[in-house]
C-alpha cells in the first residue's frame, strides 16, 4: 500500500503550468467517455497546485470519482482527506482519514496525514489564542486609559 | 500550508491581483479559523458576514449566459461558500479582502480577484474550444450545482467495498506521467542528462559511453513498466464495463419476460371482458335475471411461470372423482371415493367443511355461482344452496341444507349432469345420465323428471356396437354430458357421441369414431371435443360432423376442458395442455397418480387425482 499512495511531500510539490495543461487537455480530449485514470490524473494535478481554486476543483472532481466508482472509494478517501487538508477543512479531512484508517490501520501515509492535520489544527489554535489574547490586552489597555482620563 | 506568504507563485502570473490576494487570503483564513474555534458567541456579526457574501454571489448572478460567466459564478459561489465557512467572527470580516471589496462595492475588483479575466483568453486560445466548452461546462455546472463539496458524512455513509487487487490510481498516475510526480525538477534533470549523454558520446572515454548506455537501458525499462501499468489500468476498466453490461442484459431479459407475461394476461382480460359484455347484453333481453356473476377480474398478483403447482389440497382419503369451481377466488367443491364432499375456499385455501347427506360416493357434481348439484352412487341427485356458507375462517363446519328433496332413479353408477340457467321463462333445468342407461331431464324447481331419453334404444338403432361394453366394470355408461338450450350432447360407453334435440327427445346425430368409452366431453359453438378410454382426444367440427383433429396420448383420457386457446386434458399422471393456437403440447406434472378430473376457470386450473390430492395450477 505504501507504493500505492503518494507521500505528503509529493502532495505539496506542485506541477508546472505546462504539465497541468497536459493533464487538462487529456481530460477534455477524452470527452464523454473519460476514463477514471484520466480523471484522477487531472484531479491529482489540481490538488497538488498551490492555487486554492484549483484545489477546490480537484476536490470536486475527486468527490465525483468517489461517488461514481465504488471500487476506488477506498483510495479516494486518502485523496479527499489530503485535498480537504490543503483547503483547510480540517474536520472533513479528519473524517475521511479516520475512515481510511478503519479500513487500513497499517497505512503509514494515513498516519502521517493524521499527524499533520493534528499539528496544523494545534498551530492554528495557538495563533488564535495569541490573537485573542492580544485583542483582549489591547482592549483592556484602551478601557483603563479611558477610565483614567475620566 | 502551501501559501506561505513569500515568493509569489509563478502559476499566478495570469492575474497579478490574484497573486497577492491569494497569498494574503489563506493566512487570514488561518487566523479566522482559529478565532472561529475559540469564540463562538459573536453570531450576529456572522449573520452580517453571511448577508454580505450572499450579496456578492447574487450580484454576480445576473450575467449567466456565456461560459465565462458560468465559471464566474462557480468561482464566486465557491469562494463565497468557503468564506461562509470561515466568516464567523468580526476579525475575519475585517481581514477578508473579499468582503472588504464587497463593502466597497467593487464588483469588478472581485472579477479580477477570481482571475477569470486572465483565464478567459487562455480558454479562447485553446484549440479544443468546442470540446473544452463541453467539458468546462460540465466542470462549471458541477461546480455550480454543488457549490459546497458534499458533506463528508454524506459521502462516508455510502458503501465502501473492498479494494480489488489492481493497480492503484496513483501508480497509474506515475506510470502515465513519470515526470509529473516528485516535482518538475527531476524531469529537467533527466532532460539535461539526456542532452549531456548524447552530446558526449563521441567525445569521451568508453566509461561515459557505458554509463550513458546504462541510463538509456534504465529509461527503456521504466518505459516498459509504465506501459504495462497503463495496460493493466485500461484492462481493469474494460472488465468493469463488461460486468456492468452483463448485469444490464440480465435485467433486460428479466423485464422482457415479465412484459410478455403481462401482455398475455392483458389478452385474457380482454377476452373475459368481451364474454361478460356479451352475457350482459343477452341478459338484458331476457326477463329473468340470474345471479349476476361478480366480475372476478382479479388476477393473482404474482406472475408465476405457468405450469407451477400453486397449492395442493390434502384432505381426501380416496380418489377424487370430480370437482368444480366457481371462480378463481371463490369456492371449490370436490368429491371423492371416501364418501365425502368437501367445500374449499380458494382465496384462503381452507376447507370450509363437508357436505353431509349422500350415502355413497358422489360421482359427479356441478357448481354454479351458489348452487351445487351432486349425483352419487346412492341413486340420488341432490341440489345444495351454498349461499349461506360463510367464507369466514372462524366458522365451523357449515351445513348447507339440501334445498330440494332428493330425486331417485334407477341404478345410478356414474352420472354426469349439466345445469344451465334458462333464457326463456322456464325454471332451471338439469340433465343427468346414469348407469340405468337413460338420460333424464329434471326441472329443478319442481323436482320432477320431465324427459327421459333411452340410450339403449338409441344405440340399438345405430350401427355402432362394440365389444368392450361388457368388459370394463367400473366404466360409467354415460361418460360425458353437456347441453345448451335445446341441444344436448352425450358421450357414452359405446364410444359414440350423440346429439339430441331436447324438444323432441330424439337423437338426431351421431359422431362415431372413438374406439373406447367416452369419458368426457365438451362442446362450444364450433367444436365438440371428446376424450375417451382409447387414449385419444378427438376434436369434431360441428358443422360438418367430421373429425378435425385427433390428439394421441399414452393413457386413457379421464377428463378435459377447453376454451378458445387451449385444451386441458387429464390423462395419466400429468396434465396435458394443448395450445390450439400454436398447436403445441405441454405438460404439468405434480400428481403422483392418475388425474381423474380437471376444471379451469379464468386464471386458475384445478385438478384432482387418484392420489387423493386436489392441486391448483397457474395457467
Amino acid at each position: 500500500m505504501t507504493d500505492n499512495l503518494p507521500s505528503l511531500t509529493d502532495a505539496d510539490s506542485c506541477l508546472s503550468d505546462s504539465q497541468l495543461e497536459v493533464l487538462k487537455k487529456q481530460y477534455i480530449r477524452e470527452g464523454e467517455y473519460v476514463t477514471e485514470q484520466t480523471r484522477f490524473n487531472y484531479a491529482w494535478g489540481l490538488i497538488k497546485s498551490k492555487n486554492r481554486r484549483e484545489q477546490t476543483q480537484g476536490v470536486l472532481l475527486l468527490t465525483d470519482i468517489y461517488r461514481e466508482v465504488p471500487d476506488r472509494r477506498r483510495e479516494c478517501l486518502f485523496y479527499l482527506a489530503l485535498g480537504h487538508y490543503k483547503l483547510g477543512n480540517y474536520n472533513d479531512a479528519r473524517k475521511f482519514n479516520e475512515s481510511l484508517l478503519e479500513f487500513e490501520p497499517n497505512n503509514h501515509q494515513a498516519h502521517a496525514l493524521r499527524q499533520q492535520i493534528e499539528d496544523r489544527v494545534a498551530k492554528e489554535g495557538y495563533i488564535g489564542m495569541a490573537i485573542v489574547g492580544g485583542v483582549a490586552a489591547v482592549g483592556t489597555i484602551i478601557l483603563t486609559s479611558l477610565l483614567r482620563r475620566k | 500550508m502551501m501559501a506561505s506568504a513569500g515568493p509569489s507563485n509563478p502559476r499566478n502570473k495570469q492575474a497579478g491581483a490574484q497573486g497577492t490576494s491569494s497569498s494574503t487570503r489563506p493566512s487570514d483564513q488561518t487566523i479566522s479559523r482559529a478565532n472561529a474555534a475559540l469564540s463562538q458567541t459573536i453570531s450576529g456579526i456572522s449573520a452580517t458576514g453571511r448577508s454580505i457574501s450572499s450579496l456578492v454571489s447574487s450580484g454576480l448572478a445576473q450575467p449567466r449566459h456565456r461560459i465565462m460567466e458560468l465559471l464566474h459564478t462557480f468561482d464566486v459561489s465557491g469562494l463565497a461558500s468557503s468564506a461562509r465557512h470561515s466568516l464567523t467572527t468580526t476579525s475575519s470580516i475585517v481581514f477578508s479582502p473579499l468582503t472588504v471589496q464587497a463593502v466597497k462595492g467593487d464588483l469588478t475588483g472581485i472579477a479580477s480577484l477570481t482571475g477569470l479575466s486572465g483565464m478567459a483568453p487562455h480558454l479562447m486560445a485553446s484549440h479544443y474550444l468546442k470540446r473544452a466548452t463541453a467539458n468546462a461546462q460540465a466542470l462549471a455546472l458541477t461546480g455550480a450545482i454543488q457549490a459546497t463539496p458534499a458533506s463528508a458524512d454524506q459521502l462516508l455513509s455510502e458503501d465502501i467495498p473492498e479494494a480489488g487487487a489492481r493497480v492503484s490510481l496513483f501508480q497509474g498516475f506515475k506510470a502515465s506521467y513519470p515526470g509529473h510526480s516528485k516535482g518538475g525538477r527531476r524531469s529537467k534533470n533527466h532532460q539535461r542528462r539526456r542532452k549531456n549523454g548524447f552530446g558526449e558520446v563521441g567525445e569521451d572515454d568508453p566509461n561515459k559511453l557505458f554509463s550513458s548506455l546504462l541510463s538509456e537501458r534504465e529509461r527503456t525499462i521504466k518505459e516498459q513498466v509504465k506501459l504495462q501499468t497503463q495496460k493493466t489500468v485500461i484492462q481493469s476498466e474494460l472488465e468493469q464495463i463488461a460486468a456492468s453490461i452483463e448485469t444490464l442484459q440480465a435485467k433486460q431479459t428479466n423485464l422482457g419476460f415479465k412484459l410478455s407475461k403481462l401482455t398475455e394476461r392483458e389478452d385474457d382480460l380482454a377476452d373475459t371482458l368481451g364474454d361478460l359484455n356479451d352475457k350482459l347484453a343477452s341478459i338484458s333481453e331476457g326477463s329473468k335475471t340470474r345471479d349476476g356473476e361478480p366480475l372476478q377480474l382479479e388476477y393473482r398478483d404474482e406472475t408465476r411461470d405457468s405450469g407451477t403447482c400453486m397449492h395442493t389440497f390434502y384432505g381426501h382419503d380416496g380418489v377424487v372423482t370430480s370437482l368444480d369451481l366457481n371462480g378463481p377466488y371463490g369456492t371449490l367443491v370436490t368429491a371423492s371415493r371416501d364418501n365425502t364432499t368437501r367445500v374449499w375456499d380458494l382465496s384462503t385455501f381452507k376447507c370450509l367443511g363437508q357436505l353431509p347427506g349422500h350415502e355413497d360416493t358422489v360421482e359427479c357434481l356441478q357448481l354454479t355461482q351458489h348452487t351445487l348439484v351432486t349425483g352419487s352412487r346412492d341413486n340420488t341427485i341432490r341440489t345444495w344452496n351454498l349461499a349461506d356458507l360463510s367464507h369466514n375462517q372462524q366458522s365451523r363446519s357449515p351445513s348447507p341444507t339440501p334445498s330440494d328433496s332428493s330425486y331417485s332413479s334407477n341404478h345410478i353408477n356414474g352420472k354426469y349432469m349439466d345445469n344451465d340457467g334458462d333464457d326463456y321463462s322456464r325454471s332451471s333445468r338439469e340433465l343427468s345420465g346414469s348407469n340405468d342407461k337413460t338420460i333424464k331431464e329434471w326441472d329443478l324447481e319442481t323436482g320432477q323428471c320431465v324427459l327421459t331419453m333411452d340410450l339403449l334404444w338409441a344405440m340399438g338403432t345405430s350401427n355402432s356396437w362394440s365389444d368392450w361394453m361388457n368388459e370394463t366394470p367400473d366404466q360409467s355408461y354415460v361418460g360425458g354430458l353437456q347441453f345448451w338450450q335445446y341441444a344436448l350432447c352425450s358421450g357414452t360407453i359405446d364410444g359414440a357421441i350423440r346429439m339430441w334435440d331436447l324438444r323432441t327427445g330424439q337423437s338426431h346425430r351421431t359422431l362415431a369414431g372413438h374406439t373406447g368409452p367416452v369419458n368426457t366431453l365438451q362442446f362450444d359453438d364450433y367444436h365438440v371435443v371428446s376424450g375417451s378410454v382409447d387414449r385419444s382426444v378427438r376434436i369434431w367440427d360441428l358443422r360438418t360432423g367430421a373429425i378435425q383433429e385427433i390428439l394421441q396420448y399414452e393413457d386413457p383420457v379421464r377428463s378435459l376442458q377447453f376454451d378458445t386457446s387451449k385444451i386441458i386434458v387429464g390423462s395419466g399422471e400429468s396434465l396435458k395442455i394443448y395450445d390450439r393456437v400454436s398447436q403445441q403440447h405441454s405438460y404439468y406434472t405434480g400428481h403422483t397418480n392418475k388425474v381423474e378430473s380437471v376444471r379451469f376457470n379464468d386464471s386458475l386450473l384445478v385438478s384432482g387425482g387418484q392420489d387423493s390430492t386436489v392441486r391448483l395450477w397457474s395457467r
